[in-house]
């Protein structure tokens, strides 16, 4: 019993530490995901450009994102022939670029706060 | 089919149809990149265990489709709280009202057990009634006013008083701790003068009427709850402020009054006419008799709906207790 209770303490832990990761994640994705497109990519080769960088995504966060960045009109794409099979390429729209560059100072002020508080554990 | 095209084909069945093609088409494209580039690493071809590998790390096809959806809720964050205290509001008034309407039907039936809990098992569906009808109306109102949001430039200074619990002024609060004893002492002295003077309660009528034997049991019931009542009033008014425990003890006597109502009322007769009395003013005593029981019984239900709403206050002014 004393086991099970603590098997389960300990998957309600790491459930909560997934959710909790994922909505540290999910903010910082969209400035490398709009960052990276500042060079043209399709969506396997900028998956596989983040995974260089050390930023793992899963496709199924990935592929739908480039879409509503799209649809936000902060990306543009475009089907064109590579490797002799039509791939949708990707890159920043310029108004993807104004934001980026907002988001970009945002980042600035997070990171020099959380510099601060976080001196300490960093140490 | 190979298992990469029916698993493709299971993402186009939750896909919406009027994107289907065009996600389908990005996603095979991805999706065959990366099985090619899995391949030229291994220089050879992907066993099918491989190519389901690569399949489960890309999401069941319900959820894969699901992303691709525009995020759906029925109620967003700006109305949510406001549909969730409503909610419980509903829910707390649809069992309230189960329990008036389960009370009269076991009273009405001389105590009936089984009427009453007949009555009971209403709730399920009223609830289910009040669920269904509110989210619709938070839902449409979500649609409406999709574009809302709370102004920037919003005042605290006008946060309704319901929303904080806020209590009026002490010297208002003061005042109505005085309306209450004199009101719970005109009242009490009522209810002890009418045995001997019934004509403060029947009026002229007290010539030809006298009161029914269910008053017998519950008078002395009833002058107890009014005397704690008052009791409590006059703690109020000499130790004004919040309380637990004078709102708890108010909202059980408010509890006893409700009990005691719906019993009274079980009686179907609240007066009798006096023997050997037939007609009066030219009226039949069994016409007059019938008249004011049915004022009596219409007297009732508006006690019992004033003590439901009253301590609907109390349990309020418990959840809003500092």
């Amino acid at each position: 019993m004393a086991y099970t209770m603590s098997h389960t303490g300990h998957d309600a832990g790491a459930a909560l530490f997934e959710n909790l990761k994922l909505e540290l994640r999910r903010g910082c994705l969209t400035v490398a995901v709009l960052a990276a497109l500042q060079a043209e990519q399709y969506g396997y080769s900028l998956r596989k450009r983040l995974a260089d960088e050390g930023l793992e995504v899963d496709e199924g966060t990935l592929y739908p994102l480039l879409r509503r960045l799209e649809s936000q009109g902060l990306l543009a794409s475009e089907w064109r022939e590579e490797g002799k099979r039509n791939k949708r390429f990707y890159r920043l729209s310029p108004s993807g670029a104004a934001m980026l560059a907002q988001l970009l100072d945002e980042w600035r002020g997070l990171d020099t706060a959380l510099a601060g508080l976080l001196r300490e554990f960093l140490r | 089919m190979t298992l990469v095209d029916r698993y493709l084909s299971a993402v186009r069945f939750f896909l919406p149809r009027r994107e289907q093609d065009d996600i389908l088409r990005e996603l095979t494209e991805n999706l065959t990149s990366e099985l090619e580039d899995r391949a030229e690493v291994l220089g050879r071809d992907l066993t099918e265990a491989e190519i389901a590998d690569i399949l489960r790390r890309h999401g069941h096809p319900v959820a894969v489709a699901g992303r691709y959806g525009a995020p759906r809720q029925l109620i967003g964050p700006i109305f949510f709280p406001i549909y969730w205290l409503a909610l419980k509001v509903g829910i707390v008034a649809a069992a309230a009202v189960t329990v008036l309407v389960a009370v009269i039907a076991a009273a009405s039936h001389r105590g009936s057990l089984p009427h009453f809990f007949d009555a009971m098992m209403e709730f399920p569906e009223r609830a289910l009634i009040v669920f269904a009808w509110t989210t619709i109306a938070f839902a449409v109102l979500d649609v409406a006013g999709s574009r809302t949001h709370v102004k920037a430039d919003w005042d605290p200074r006008r946060i309704p008083d319901w929303m904080v619990g806020a209590r009026r002024a002490q010297r208002s609060s003061r005042v109505n701790s005085v309306v209450d004893v004199v009101f719970g002492v005109l009242a009490l002295g009522w209810l002890l003068a009418v045995p001997t003077t019934p004509v403060f309660a029947l009026g002229p009528l007290a010539q030809v009427l006298d009161f029914a034997p269910v008053w017998r049991t519950w008078y002395i019931p009833l002058v107890v709850v009014a005397a704690a009542q008052l009791a409590v009033d006059m703690h109020a008014l000499v130790w004004p402020g919040s309380h637990a425990r004078r709102t708890s003890i108010k909202l059980g006597l408010l509890g006893a009054q409700l009990v005691i109502a719906a019993f009274v009322l079980s009686a179907h007769a609240w007066v009798v006419a006096r023997p050997g009395i037939t007609s009066s003013g030219g009226q039949s005593v069994a016409s007059i008799v019938e008249w004011v029981n049915a004022g009596f019984a219409i007297g009732f239900v508006v006690v019992l709906v004033i003590t439901l709403i009253e301590m609907g206050k109390q349990i309020y002014r418990l959840k809003t207790m500092k």
